[in-house]
């Protein structure tokens, strides 16, 4: 090292002399050890949360296939998120409201149909999975005392993906977000979500959450911030038709005379919710299949052994026709 | 690691190296057992320097013993590690147990095979249903959640409970999940041993035993139009060969024995009630609705002069729980209560112009000599008013303001003071109003008295070939008589129940039965109030609906006209139990129309007529379920005119301060049929405070005089019984006067594990009920030499001299209700210091503003009866653990809400207290929710803080444990957790090992997924969701169940408007049978609780003093006596002393 050309601190002001002499000898383990605390802190910062977490599932259902290739709303099986607290994992009825008919030939979903049909698997673990339902490995779990609702989340129009990542892109589901608290505030404190971006904690009118066009968003009308659906690869339809049974019983089609209500009539009269369109608007061949649903023989059983209904799920066209 | 290579200090020690725990402690350098002997010496040290006594310091906790415990418990977790080897594991462990937090603990989701129609995840749902409690039904709404139920309210759609529920009906869930109920089915006996066997076996071999010879049945009460007619076709089916007898053990005997009817008490109607030795509140002959309309009887209407609420007016030797919420209460020694009785109705029949009969006339004459009756009977007067010229007085006032009184003297038989009360009631006119027959429910047949026990004497005697006993206890509830002994001679005994009871130990085939959730029924609370039962969760375990198992029978006996045999029609064989899994019994397959079709049958055919509505059958079954309860008109039958029996000769009243024995129902357990519920062992008693243990009440007087303090072991011997009971020094008992509680002491295993732990040795779970039978003998009392330490949960909360529980005087709250008011400190908080609100001195700084909602909550003191139905409510929809006797002997009860006891008394010359002549407040403690709250201000953690809605709340995962709070707390309403107590069924002292598994026949290898679930986890089905389960370490207490007004924000949200009033409330409020509580929005001016807290007897406890802005608001009691000369004299409450537990 060569002379300073600046002229020298006066003594007072010159702070004690650096032990240079050490850095220079254990120069090698001062860069291991700052690299050791490195990268314990980056990994002590992940620590705490299950970022990453992808367990195997009983089923290798692929969101990728469903909603990335499919394009089925997300909404088509995690119904619940709509309704309450929970996103949940969708009833096995609507696994097979498709599943009797599509795809039946896959290992896995015969492995689905038989764990419907015998009423309880064998896991991994040799314990006896009960209820003739998948038991899925459970993926995002937040802490007993936080409470969070899907439902506002839904309606205010965060769609999946904020939290959940590109799931399209998931042959197995990981969690994508933290899901800590500092990085909900994140969120909340940029957005103002707490009570909507003009929430005056003074006046309540102005709590805005939960009052967006919740219509216009779930419609797609408006650019979805995080996913870029893919336009669909279209298939020549090769399975997937499903063999309709003799229809003898239904009446015969007559679109001008709401024909479905024919069928389903007296299903509007159980449910009045369940949405006109679905039945008016269904074709002769799908009113001769799902109405054997809903008929039965003489001894009273269903004619179809199909007693799993599509009945809880917002069922759509294009769940099936894209 | 990496090296040092040229290190030159060389004396660093060895390395050590591990694998694992096992070969850590392999290797750990034997650290000796230093640990406790410190501990001691420290203790020694500080016991010396602040000359604290032993048990002084042990009362605190932190006691060797205790710390040795702690130890253990760290061992079982790290079997074999020292302390030293400890420290060294801990270092390694906080290292690998951050990295176990990388990957989370295998969870998993299990949805709905189909998910019901409307229903969403996370969203409870409500079942109509009702539950009994010793035989008296209450219509209840169960809360489930994922198909579990988790709470139990009451109906707000029956006119009787009117939405709300006792403490024993909310505890009913735990009963539902408690592992000591049979499992594996029918059992049949062989000797000493059981053995299960198939349902069909058992309905083949009872139909047989049926078919051959006389049939008796012994059942409780049998109300309800379906289990009306099950019997009765039962009874037209096998005709004269088969008997029915009645046991209910809270039916009113001494009615039944003197007017022959049962009778219903309609305190609603009535503006006075004169007890004599009767409890209403807790006696158990009354229940849920007596308790509601008590609450409407005692609520104080109007303002001003026109103020007035219910007088009680009570003769009783013991104190009971009546007797500590009366007006008046006047000590009399049992055996005079009905000389009392009679005196008062010598009174009320002269001034009516009647005469008493002549056997009465010459008792009293006889008991009086030249004195006034009550100083001859030892009766302090009341403001120099003879105490039965008083209520004589005000019978006879109440008649001529046109109004209706009560004479009560509860259920026991007594032929003297029977007649007397009944009438009294006869010549006030209060037959056919307060005295009501015309409202007692249609039985199938009446509980006569001692019908029960001849119909198991003709069984015993060979008369009855078969005994069927269904949901009652004989062989406990006749515990010491012949009866019981007769049972074990019945030819074939075939016992219905859950549990293998005492009963059920000596049957020859046990039918398990379902808890009232789980199966079908439906009752009849009050003539023409019917209710349904239906169940909110599959059957846990492989039993059967009671009425079930005997249309079984009856079928398999051979009956064949009757309307539920059927064709037997083959059944889908996939229904199981949840728990078990063992196929349940299906009634079709069978050939018997099940229990379910067999309700809905008869309420079709014969309530709906009845309803009178016009609709299908499908519309009229599903309301009637929806609702539970429906209303029909029924032929009244009027009360017949009473007339006085001819009396026997009066026994002589034994010489005054001669020792007599009172043994009441348990006022927590009422019969004892529950006595398995460690929600209710927990739940301390409404007068004594005492919990998970029996006792004996002994007069202030009567300690002194024979030398027993409180907690010492008294052996107490009645007529050749002998029986060992801790002492508690009652205050208000009369001297002389002995009183002890029935409904302890269940056989080793008969009611089940959580019983057992007051079995001898270790704790004080003693059957008095055989001492019932010989009170009328000598007792007499010895001393032990032994203590036991009762596990009371008062005695270390006193007011102090401070004015905390706050009373008023009817007439002088008419003249000026604020005047109790600004007695107290809170003169000094209207005017401020400064002369300003809010000008007093603070930490706080400016308050917060509340612009949403803003909860808040009144307390009446005066309609609070102490009957503990918060404490249980809070505790199911809280999670609050229970934490067992031990840990409550320390003040580590876990009840988010408590109700204090306060005696108050006037003091002597030498100022101690009258313990005499005490009254009673009730005070509901929870957390008050400070504006200003000292906890949060010295949590270092941040852990606990309020919220927009004014709510105090806990943050558990910042908890550190520190107990600042807690200690900073003038409430003390904070409990810590000092263990994991949600591991343990009955806290983790004195219940042995934690319950790792509930269920007996859980194997981990091979088990199904429910199985395994609940092994790992006990008891966890009974969780609310909502509600997190603490862990050790934390603190924890009341928040207004916050989960509660969480849920109506997201209403609020969806709907876009604000909740009205009443749309949410606490459970403790919801569940109040008074409405003592009443809970609400402060910011909504149109809510109930602003109109309760405007009162101007109302205050906030301790804030005059402490400035801490509670947003709970006392109500003071407001009691309806005269007031005496001190009261209406003087303006500082110096006078009254107060004090409260232990004097």
């Amino acid at each position: 090292m060569s002379e300073s050309p600046t002229p020298a601190l006066p003594e007072s002001l010159r702070g004690p002399d650096l032990p240079l002499h050490l850095v220079r000898r254990y120069w090698v383990l001062l860069v291991i050890a700052a690299l050791a605390l490195g990268s314990f802190g980056w990994w002590f910062l992940g620590a705490f949360n299950d970022q990453h977490y992808a367990p195997a599932q009983p089923i290798a259902y692929s969101h990728k296939q469903h909603v990335g290739d499919l394009h089925i709303d997300c909404a088509y099986c995690h119904f619940n998120a709509e309704r309450g607290k929970h996103a949940g994992v969708p009833p096995m009825s609507v696994c097979m409201g498709c599943h009797t008919q599509v795809a039946t030939g896959k290992p896995e979903i015969k492995k689905l149909a038989d764990i419907v049909e015998k009423g309880s698997y064998v896991g991994d673990d040799g314990v006896v999975k009960e209820g003739g339902v998948v038991h899925w490995a459970r993926v995002h779990k937040l802490p007993d005392h936080v409470y969070f609702s899907h439902q506002w989340h839904v309606k205010a129009g965060v769609v999946c993906q904020t939290c959940h990542g590109p799931i399209e892109k998931m042959e197995v589901v990981r969690q994508f977000a933290p899901l800590t608290m500092g990085w909900c505030l994140d969120c909340h404190r940029n957005t103002n979500y707490v009570g909507g971006p003009h929430y005056d904690p003074k006046q309540p009118a102005t709590f805005t959450v939960g009052t967006a066009n919740y219509d216009v968003v779930r419609a797609r009308q408006q650019p979805d911030p995080v996913v870029v659906f893919h336009e669909r690869e279209v298939k020549p339809s090769s399975t997937a038709k499903p063999a309709a049974p003799a229809s003898d019983e239904v009446p015969a089609a007559d679109p001008a005379q709401n024909a479905g209500d024919a069928v389903f009539g007296h299903l509007l009269h159980d449910f009045p919710d369940l949405p006109r369109w679905r039945l008016k608007d269904l074709p002769e061949s799908h009113r001769a299949y799902y109405g054997k649903l809903y008929e039965h023989d003489d001894q009273g059983k269903p004619i179809l052994e199909l007693s799993r209904t599509f009945m809880n799920a917002p069922t759509q066209c294009s769940t099936c026709h894209q | 690691m990496t090296s040092m290579p040229d290190a030159p200090h060389t004396t660093r020690p060895a390395k050590t190296t591990w694998r694992d725990a096992a070969e850590l402690t392999a290797s750990a350098p034997g650290a000796g057992d230093e640990f406790a002997p410190e501990v001691a010496r420290a203790l020694a040290t500080l016991r010396r320097q602040h000359g604290l006594s032993e048990a002084s310091c042990q009362s605190d906790g932190n006691t060797p013993d205790e710390l040795a415990r702690l130890r253990g418990d760290l061992q079982e977790m790290l079997p074999g590690v020292k302390r030293r080897g400890f420290m060294q594991l801990t270092g390694a462990a906080a290292v690998f147990a951050l990295a176990g937090c990388y990957k989370q603990h295998p969870d998993t989701i299990v949805p709905y095979a189909q998910q019901p129609e409307g229903t969403a995840l996370g969203k409870a749902v409500y079942y109509s249903s009702t539950l009994r409690d010793s035989g008296k039904p209450v219509a209840v709404m169960v809360k489930t959640y994922d198909g579990r139920p988790i709470k139990i309210e009451g109906n707000p759609d029956s006119p009787l409970g009117r939405g709300r529920c006792d403490a024993r009906t909310q505890a009913a869930l735990l009963n539902l999940y408690d592992p000591d109920r049979i499992q594996d089915g029918a059992q049949r006996r062989d000797g000493a041993t059981l053995s299960p066997i198939a349902w069909a076996d058992l309905d083949k071999a009872v139909g047989a035993a049926l078919a051959s010879g006389n049939v008796g049945l012994l059942t409780g009460p049998i109300d309800g139009p379906a289990r009306r007619q099950l019997i009765n076709e039962l009874t037209s089916a096998f005709g004269a060969r088969l008997q029915h007898a009645v046991l209910d053990p809270s039916a009113d005997t001494s009615r039944l024995a003197d007017r022959g009817q049962d009778v219903v008490y309609r305190i609603d109607k009535a503006a006075l009630l004169v007890s004599l030795g009767g409890d209403f509140l807790g006696g158990g002959s009354t229940g849920l609705t007596e308790a509601v309309e008590f609450g409407d009887f005692r609520r104080l209407r109007g303002t001003g002069d026109s103020a007035d609420l219910g007088q009680v007016v009570v003769f009783e030797g013991p104190l009971s729980q009546l007797g500590a919420v009366a007006d008046v209460r006047v000590r009399v020694a049992p055996d005079r209560l009905a000389l009392v009785a009679w005196g008062i109705a010598e009174v009320v029949a002269k001034a009516l112009g009647q005469t008493l009969p002549e056997a009465a006339r010459t008792a009293l004459d006889a008991a009086r000599g030249a004195k006034p009756l009550f100083e001859a009977l030892g009766l302090r007067d009341i403001e120099g008013v003879d105490p039965i010229a008083f209520a004589a007085g005000r019978l006879l006032a109440v008649k001529k303001s046109g109004k209706n009184s009560l004479v009560y003297d509860g259920p026991a038989t007594n032929a003297h003071l029977g007649a007397a009360v009944n009438l009294l009631n006869s010549l006030l006119g209060n037959d056919g109003v307060t005295v009501d027959g015309a409202a007692v429910a249609a039985t199938a047949i009446a509980a006569t008295p001692g019908a029960a026990a001849a119909l198991i004497a003709r069984a015993a005697s060979g008369e009855l070939a078969t005994l069927i006993v269904v949901d009652v206890n004989p062989a406990f509830l006749f515990a010491g008589s012949p009866t019981a002994k007769a049972l074990a001679a019945v030819k074939t005994l075939i016992v219905l129940a859950d549990r293998v009871t005492e009963t059920a130990a000596l049957a020859h085939y046990i039918a398990p039965t379902l808890h009232g959730l789980e199966s079908w029924g439906d009752a009849e609370a009050r003539a023409g109030v019917l209710s349904l039962q239906q169940p909110a969760i599959q059957p846990l375990w492989d039993a059967r609906a009671a009425e079930e198992s005997l249309l079984a029978f009856a079928v398999a006996a051979g009956v064949k006209t009757a309307s539920f045999v059927q064709p037997v029609v083959a059944t889908d064989p996939k229904q199981v139990a949840v728990v078990s899994r063992r196929p349940l019994w299906q009634a079709a397959a069978a050939g018997v129309q099940s229990w379910q079709n067999y309700v809905r049958a008869v309420w079709l055919g014969s309530v709906k007529p009845l309803a009178k509505v016009v609709v299908d059958d499908r519309t009229f079954w599903n309301a009637a379920l929806a609702r539970g309860v429906v209303v029909v008109s029924v032929d009244a039958k009027a009360l017949p005119a009473y007339a006085p029996p001819e009396l026997p000769a009066f026994p002589l009243p034994r010489p005054a301060g001669a020792l007599q024995l009172v043994v009441s129902p348990s006022r927590v357990f009422g019969d004892g049929t529950w006595l398995n519920n460690a929600w209710l062992q927990e739940t301390s008693d409404p007068v004594a405070k005492i919990t998970w243990d029996n006792w004996l009440a002994l007069s202030p007087a009567d300690a002194q005089r024979l030398g027993f303090a409180e907690n010492d072991v008294a052996k107490l011997t009645i007529g050749g019984i002998a029986v060992k009971l801790p002492v508690h020094v009652q205050e208000g008992q009369h001297p002389g006067v002995l009183q002890t509680f029935s409904g302890w002491g269940r056989a080793k295993d008969r009611a089940g594990a959580v019983a057992n732990l007051g079995l001898e040795g270790m704790g004080y779970s003693v059957d008095v009920r055989p001492l019932a039978a010989v009170a009328d003998q000598a007792p007499t009392l010895e001393h032990t030499g032994e203590t036991w330490q009762l596990a009371c949960t008062q005695g270390h909360q006193r007011m102090e001299g401070r004015d905390i529980a706050r009373e008023d005087v009817l007439e002088l709250h008419r003249s000026d209700p604020g005047a109790r008011r600004r007695r107290g400190a809170d003169e000094l908080w209207d005017k401020g210091v400064d002369g300003k609100e809010g000008g007093r001195l603070s930490v706080f700084g400016s308050s917060h503003e509340y612009v949403g909602h803003k909860w808040g909550m009144a307390v009446d003191l005066t309609t609070c009866t102490g009957c503990q139905a918060c404490v249980v409510a809070c505790t199911a929809e809280n999670n609050v653990p229970v934490v067992g006797r031990d840990e409550v002997r320390k003040g580590r009860e876990m009840h988010w809400i408590r109700i204090d006891r306060y005696y108050t008394s006037t003091a002597d010359a030498t100022g101690r207290p009258d313990l005499l002549d005490v009254e009673v407040v009730h005070q509901p403690v929870m957390c008050q929710q400070c504006g200003q709250a000292p906890c949060e201000e010295v949590c270092p953690a941040m852990a606990t803080v309020h919220n927009d809605e004014g709510i105090n709340h806990m943050v558990y995962n910042r908890c550190i444990g520190t107990r600042y709070c807690s200690n900073n707390c003038p409430y003390k309403v904070r409990r810590f957790n000092w263990y994991e107590y949600s591991k343990y069924r009955a806290g983790p002292i004195g219940s042995g090992s934690p319950l790792v598994r509930i269920a007996k026949n859980i194997q981990t290898s091979g088990a199904t997924s429910s199985q395994a679930e609940l092994s790992q986890a006990p008891l966890q089905m009974l969780l609310n969701p909502e509600v997190t389960v603490r862990s050790r370490g934390v603190m924890e207490k009341c928040n207004f169940c916050l989960q509660r007004t969480r849920e109506i924000r997201e209403t609020e949200k969806a709907s876009g408007s604000r909740a009205k009033d009443g749309a949410v409330t606490t459970a403790c409020a919801q569940t109040c049978p008074t409405q003592a509580i009443t809970f609400g929005d402060l910011n909504d001016p149109n809510a109930q609780v602003n109109a309760a807290i405007a009162q101007a007897h109302g205050w906030k406890l301790l804030d005059a003093e402490l400035n801490t802005r509670p947003a709970v608001t006392y109500l003071a009691k407001i009691r309806n006596r005269p007031a005496t000369a001190e009261e209406r004299g003087i303006e500082s409450p110096a006078a009254a002393h107060a004090a409260g537990g232990k004097p």
